[in-house]
This record gives C-alpha cells, sequence and structure tokens, in this order.
C-alpha cells in the first residue's frame, strides 16, 4: 500500500475496508442463516461485529487515517453493541439475533458504498 | 562499501542484499521465540504453581523466549527505518507469551470472578432480563447485555469458552488505540512504539480478564484518542472560555484561527467529521457509564484535566460526561444505591481511609505474598520515577508533557472519591500507566545512541521477571482447579432452588450457572469469626433457611487464607470444628473441594457427627490438582434432607 501517491493509498484502503466490511457481514448473516457449529459461527459474527457498521462509516465521511479509522471504529462497535443490547433489554424486548443482523445489514451497506466511491475516487 | 554495491550490481544480486538479510534477523528471532515460548509453555505444569505464583512452573526455556524476542524489538527499534509489521508481529508474541501464559498452562479458565460474570452474561442470554439486586456489579450491565448478544447470535453454548483467552484478546485490542494516543502525545513514532512494547511488561494489574472494567478500559483509551487527537488544542492553561464570548466577534475569530494553525493538518475537522467524532465520543461515554461503576469518572478526570489546562477543545464535555455518569447512577443503578448510600459516598473525601483500604489494609499475608506486594509497589514506584525523570528531561522534545502528566495525574483524584472496596488503588496505577509511560518514553530516549538501546534494554530485562512476580504472583489462589468446577457442578446439581451457599472467601468459582437459583453468602476472613470464634453455630445460622444450605470449602479458598492472611493452620482447625459437627454433613469431596450441608438441629443434639465415616480433608496438598475426580457422598438413613 505504501509507494504510491497519498490519494491512490486512500483509494486501496477505502476499497479493502469496503470489500472486508462486505464480506464479514454477508459471512455473519449466511453463518447465523444456516445455524452453523459455534466453532464456526461465533469467530464470524464476533469479527463482523468489531468490523461492523463504524469503521466502512467512519472511512466514508471523514478523512481520518486507516489506524485513526480502525481505532474509533472498534470502539464504537463496541459502544454500539453494549448500547444496542442494553436497549434491548431495559425494552424488555430480547431479539439479540435480529438485533446482529440488523447491524450487519448497515455494516454491508455502509461496505457496499465504500467500495463503490472508492472504485469512482 | 561502493565497491561491493557496484560488484553487487553488476552481478545482478540486489544492491541491498546485505540490508536484507540483516532485515530478516528480527523476524526470524521472532519466530524463534514464539516457538521456543509456546514449547515452554506447554511442557509446564500446572501442579509446580506455589507460593510465588506462575513463575514457579515456567520452564527456563520460556525466559529465554522473552530474552530473545527482546532482543529482536530492541534490533527493531534502533533500525533507523520504521517497520511496523516487524513491530507488531513482535508485540502480538510477547502479549500472547506474557498474557497467555496461565491459558496454556491451567486445566481451567483462570480468575474467579470471570466466572461468576460468564453466569450473569448467560442468564441474560436466556432471559434478556438482568438482576439488579443479586450484586452491585449488575446495575451497570450493558457489558454484560452486549457480550449476551454476541454469544447468543454467534450461538455459544455459554460464555465459559470465553475465558481462557480473554486477556490476551483484550490486551491485543489496548495497544492500538495506546499506540496512536502516545503518538499524539510524543509526536514521535519511535517513542510511541516504545510505549506500546512496555504497557504488556507493566500491566500487571490484572483487570483484563471477562469483566465489564476490561472493555471499560477499551473505551477509555479510545476515548482520550479522540479528546487528544481531532480535538487536541494547544491553549494557553486556564484560559477561561466564557471570557472568549465577551471578545468582539473579529477578535473571537482570530483567536480560533491562530488555535487553529497551531494544530498539525490531521487535526483539523470538517463540520460533518466534527458531528460524527462528537456522537463516538457520545457513544463511548454512554457505554462507559452504563458498563462499568468507575471508569467514567477517570474518564471525566482525564478530560476535566486536559479541558482545563488548554489540551482539549472539548471544554464542556467534562459537564457531559459527568451527567452521564451520574444519571446512569441516579437511574439505572437504583436498585443498589438505595440499599448502600453509605457503601457509595461515604469514601468521598475521606482520603486517608481510602488510601489505608487500597493499601495498608493489601499489604498483609504470607512472606512469599509479601515479596509479591512489594515487586508491584516497586514496579509501581519505578514508572512513576521514570515519568518524572522524563518529564524534565524531555523539555526539548516538543512532546505534549502536559496532556502525558493530566494522564498519569488524573486517575489519583479518584482515591479522593471511593475505596472500591480497596481496588481503587490497581484501578489508579492502571489508568495511570498510558501518561506515565508516554513520560517514561521520553526518559529513556533522552540519551543517545547505543546507551538508548542499553536503557532500554535494562529496562526490559527489570520488567520482566517482575512482571511475572506481580502479574501472576497469587496464581496459587487465582487459578481454578478443574476439581472445583466439578464439585460446584456436583453442588448445582443436588442443591434444590432457593438453598443458600456459603463460602469462606471470596475464592469460589460459582455463580456461573443456575445465577438466580441459589443465595450466595461469602464471608471475609477479617470481620468474621471464621478463625477465633463460634464458626461452626456462626455458619450454621447463616445457612438456616427453608430449603437448606451449604458450606463449601475449596483448595484456592485455603490458600487464599494462608497467602493473603497469613492464616497457615486455619484450613485445618475450621475443617476438623465442621467435621466433628453434627449440625453438618460432608455430602462430596474431591481432592479439591470439599462440601457441607446443614441438616439442622442443635450442636449438642446427636451423639456422633454424621462425618465420622468419610475420610480425609483438604488441606491444599501439592500434587493433588490433577485428582479430581469427586463423589458425592449419600446422606446416611435417618438424616435430615
Amino acid at each position: 500500500m505504501h509507494g504510491q501517491d497519498p490519494e491512490s493509498n486512500r483509494r486501496l484502503e477505502c476499497q479493502v475496508i469496503g470489500v472486508a466490511a462486505v464480506l464479514l457481514a454477508v459471512g455473519g448473516i449466511l453463518v447465523i442463516g444456516l445455524s452453523a457449529p459455534w466453532q464456526i459461527r461465533f469467530p464470524i459474527v464476533a469479527a463482523a461485529s468489531l468490523f461492523g457498521p463504524a469503521i466502512p462509516a467512519l472511512r466514508l465521511f471523514t478523512r481520518r487515517t486507516l489506524i485513526e479509522c480502525l481505532v474509533y471504529g472498534v470502539g464504537m462497535n463496541i459502544a454500539l453493541l453494549m448500547l444496542v443490547s442494553l436497549g434491548l433489554v431495559m425494552a424488555g424486548s430480547w431479539y439479540p439475533t435480529i438485533s446482529i443482523m440488523v447491524l450487519l445489514l448497515i455494516s454491508l451497506a455502509a461496505g457496499a458504498r465504500l467500495t463503490m466511491v472508492s472504485a469512482t475516487m | 562499501m561502493a565497491l561491493v554495491t557496484a560488484r553487487a550490481s553488476r552481478y545482478g544480486h540486489p544492491v541491498d542484499a546485505p540490508r536484507s538479510v540483516r532485515g530478516l534477523v528480527p523476524w526470524i528471532l521472532t519466530l524463534v521465540a514464539l516457538g521456543l515460548g509456546l514449547l515452554s509453555l506447554l511442557s509446564a505444569h500446572e501442579s509446580a504453581i506455589g507460593p510465588y505464583g506462575l513463575i514457579q512452573a515456567l520452564p527456563l526455556g520460556y525466559f529465554a523466549s522473552l530474552v530473545i524476542l527482546a532482543a529482536a524489538f530492541i534490533m527493531t527499534w534502533m533500525n533507523h527505518e520504521i517497520r511496523y509489521s516487524q513491530f507488531a508481529a513482535q508485540v502480538v508474541v510477547l502479549v500472547v507469551l506474557l498474557h497467555g501464559a496461565p491459558g496454556f498452562i491451567e486445566s481451567e479458565p483462570r480468575f474467579h470472578e470471570a466466572w461468576t460474570h460468564a453466569g450473569f452474561t448467560g442468564y441474560i442470554m436466556q432471559t434478556g432480563h438482568v438482576l439488579p439486586h443479586t450484586d452491585a456489579r449488575f446495575n451497570w450491565p450493558s457489558f454484560f447485555t452486549g457480550a449476551a448478544m454476541l454469544a447468543r447470535a454467534g450461538g455459544l453454548p455459554n460464555v465459559i469458552v470465553l475465558l481462557r483467552w480473554w486477556p490476551v484478546f483484550l490486551n491485543l485490542l489496548y495497544l492500538p488505540p495506546l499506540f496512536i494516543l502516545a503518538k499524539h502525545i510524543l509526536r514521535d513514532e519511535k517513542k510511541a512504539m516504545l510505549v506500546v512494547w512496555i504497557f504488556p511488561l507493566a500491566n500487571w494489574v490484572g483487570q483484563d480478564y471477562f469483566s465489564p472494567q476490561s472493555v471499560a478500559y477499551l473505551l477509555y483509551l479510545v476515548f482520550v484518542c479522540l479528546v487528544l487527537g481531532p480535538f487536541a488544542a494547544n491553549r494557553e492553561a486556564f484560559f477561561p472560555q466564557w471570557l472568549r464570548a465577551l471578545l468582539p466577534p473579529w477578535k473571537r475569530r482570530q483567536q480560533q484561527q491562530e488555535e487553529l494553525d497551531t494544530l498539525p493538518e490531521d487535526q483539523r475537522n470538517t463540520r460533518l467529521e466534527v458531528m460524527i467524532l462528537l456522537a463516538i465520543l457520545l457513544g463511548l461515554s454512554l457505554a462507559m457509564a452504563t458498563g462499568h461503576q468507575i471508569t467514567p469518572y477517570f474518564a471525566f478526570t482525564a478530560v476535566a484535566g486536559l479541558a482545563i489546562l488548554g489540551r482539549t477543545k472539548l471544554v464542556a464535555w467534562p459537564a457531559v460526561m459527568f451527567l452521564v455518569a451520574t444519571g446512569w447512577v441516579c437511574y439505572g443503578a437504583q436498585a443498589f444505591w438505595s440499599g448502600h448510600f453509605n457503601q457509595l459516598f461515604g469514601g468521598i473525601g475521606n482520603l486517608g481511609g481510602n488510601v489505608s483500604a487500597n493499601l495498608a489494609k493489601r499489604l498483609r499475608g504470607s512472606p512469599a505474598h509479601y515479596q509479591i506486594l512489594d515487586v508491584r509497589l516497586f514496579m509501581f514506584v519505578l514508572i512513576l520515577a521514570l515519568a518524572l525523570a522524563g518529564f524534565f528531561l524531555g523539555r526539548k522534545t516538543g512532546a505534549n508533557r502536559r496532556a502525558a502528566v493530566v494522564l498519569a495525574l488524573a486517575p489519583l483524584l479518584s482515591l479522593g472519591g471511593q475505596a472500591y472496596g480497596g481496588e481503587a488503588g490497581l484501578r489508579v496505577f492502571l489508568f495511570c500507566l498510558p501518561g506515565a509511560l508516554c513520560l517514561a518514553a521520553l526518559a529513556l530516549t533522552t540519551v543517545a545512541g547505543r546507551l538508548r538501546a542499553i536503557a532500554v534494554a535494562l529496562l526490559i530485562a527489570l520488567l520482566i521477571p517482575c512482571f511475572l512476580l506481580a502479574r501472576w504472583g497469587n496464581e496459587l489462589f487465582e487459578m481454578v482447579p478443574a476439581g472445583e468446577v466439578s464439585g460446584m457442578r456436583a453442588l448445582y446439581a443436588m442443591a434444590p432452588p432457593g438453598s443458600r451457599f456459603l463460602a469462606i472467601n471470596p475464592q469460589v468459582p460459582w455463580q456461573f450457572m443456575d445465577i438466580d437459583q441459589h443465595k450466595l453468602i461469602t464471608s471475609k476472613l477479617d470481620s468474621s469469626s471464621f478463625v477465633f470464634g463460634n464458626t461452626v453455630a456462626n455458619v450454621a445460622a447463616r445457612l438456616n433457611g427453608p430449603q437448606g444450605g451449604y458450606l463449601v470449602i475449596t483448595e484456592t479458598e485455603v490458600a487464599y487464607a494462608r497467602e493473603s492472611y497469613g492464616l497457615g493452620n486455619w484450613a485445618q482447625t475450621v475443617e476438623r470444628r465442621f467435621a466433628a459437627s453434627p449440625l453438618f454433613q460432608r455430602v462430596y469431596q474431591n481432592p479439591t473441594i470439599v462440601i457441607y450441608k446443614y441438616i439442622g438441629g442443635t450442636e449438642h443434639a446427636q451423639p456422633g457427627s454424621p462425618n465420622q465415616h468419610v475420610g480425609r480433608s483438604i488441606h491444599a496438598r501439592p500434587g493433588s490438582r490433577k485428582q479430581h475426580g469427586g463423589r458425592p457422598i449419600h446422606a446416611r438413613p435417618g438424616s435430615r434432607k
């Protein structure tokens, strides 16, 4: 990724983040949908949730560096998991799998958008 | 040298071939360290863990692997090029070897509290409800609900499977935000790399197990990164912000432009970016406030200190942070404070009492335990002394020393607020670390050339054994033997719902299942009459309930009493009393756990003890940890159920 001009570096980084977000989100939705064994399902769902909506969204809407997007994004995704789940418990409607699926769909949308935008940069 | 290069080009070799080979050496050393370290850990035996903890079970190859890894790091760090991939690999290996050591050696995931947290998370997974009246921690439940949601969606049978490698995973997650934070403060990537390398060696506090504070600390690091990164400022200290409003608009704009000009390019934001980053800050603040009791107050003091000293533009954020944290205490944690008002607020202003609870009362126990505590204090003093030296020596480095000082000292203010069960001192050190290590890195890098490498090597050589003693020194009673888990499973299987469980101290792996089914009673050795008083009658009184009660004595409880309280013969004395009492019947035993059932009556009602036919008792026998095939002992005919 190094050795090129900053703009092409940034484009490449955006493409990598976008594709990773899409792949992880699709993988997460698939393993949940197929009720895969937890040894396969949990690592994919956990990785997709940590990478989640915030990292591609940060890359999409801000000019922060790659490592900053990763760090702030992981922090925000963890906060999001905590707050969404707390909201579910307080509201008395405990649908954890559906909530994670919704987060993964948002992540998929953000990743797809980032991939498209980076292709036209 | 020019001749060599010319020849190399002529014969078709890459011109920098010698440099490439030299660049491979740290990679090779890192791989050797990883291989040797893993082999050593896999060959270590749990039974060798002694009064000095895990260090007694570690083979020589393990220490050699850490020395090789340190040499590889120094080669990478002293290189004039920055090699991130090499450095990242070395740090990952360091964290795996240091913080993953018990995971390789011990038969069950360590630390009893982690098992309790797993039980609570499992309860939420299954029911979608929390238990605010069961434990104070459960009034700040967002960590547990988040883990439960992820575990349920990921199809986990229970979260106990996460406990073993949780500390490794969390310590790895701490490092990227720490790197960014150190880069913001020190404005030098090499120095930031040094901070990241030292952190796993200095973090002996052990708050990285499966717990709310482990994740809250990660959120705190990200929070401070944002405060000192995109929202950094370079103002004069104590500049009253409200006075700015009195200035004429053109003067205000001029001042803002001047401040903007002093900031690096990467710290200037657009309006949309500011809104997104503020939303992230709010999310982090809310998650900290609902997830852990004291982390939001550490964040509050840090951001308030930075705002007062002109290091951040977020002058109003301390108020937001305080309101969010206190708002949750008032609203979400009502079940806790309504019954424990004095416990929550009684420590405010009582600095002497809180310091005593955190320091003086923890300094006791067996001679080995004293030495481990001395090592911990030594590490604390060493890092603070290096930080102090760095503050004075790093004057001309251009580092943001004021921010580092705030981060290092602001956590100390919490000692004036709450004793936090005697654990606030540990948290203070943990939260001091990022700022203190940045200043320490300044001290270590003021010397030039080879002296710098020698200084860093000496510090690492000192920190490795100190870390192993300070971090894993309590392993004798912080580990969870497999026999204790099987014993507790047997207890949960035999005890009717509503029955009471009593343990003589908190070192018991309970609550990992059926958390809402039983009432748990824990005694503190220093406040109960277990040692000198009428033990049997006291325990009987506390276990006397409609569904009966059970007393649990484990090998780690005995070790805890011996190492932490210096009660050498306590186990024998206490257990002899229960074995002789007609009020209690031994219903389960294996070499690591004995369970007595309270069968009622009075101490002199029956002529003989129901335990006379049962064999040996539990006295923390060395080498007994692997034999955990326990057996339930059926009640004698005629004895009360």
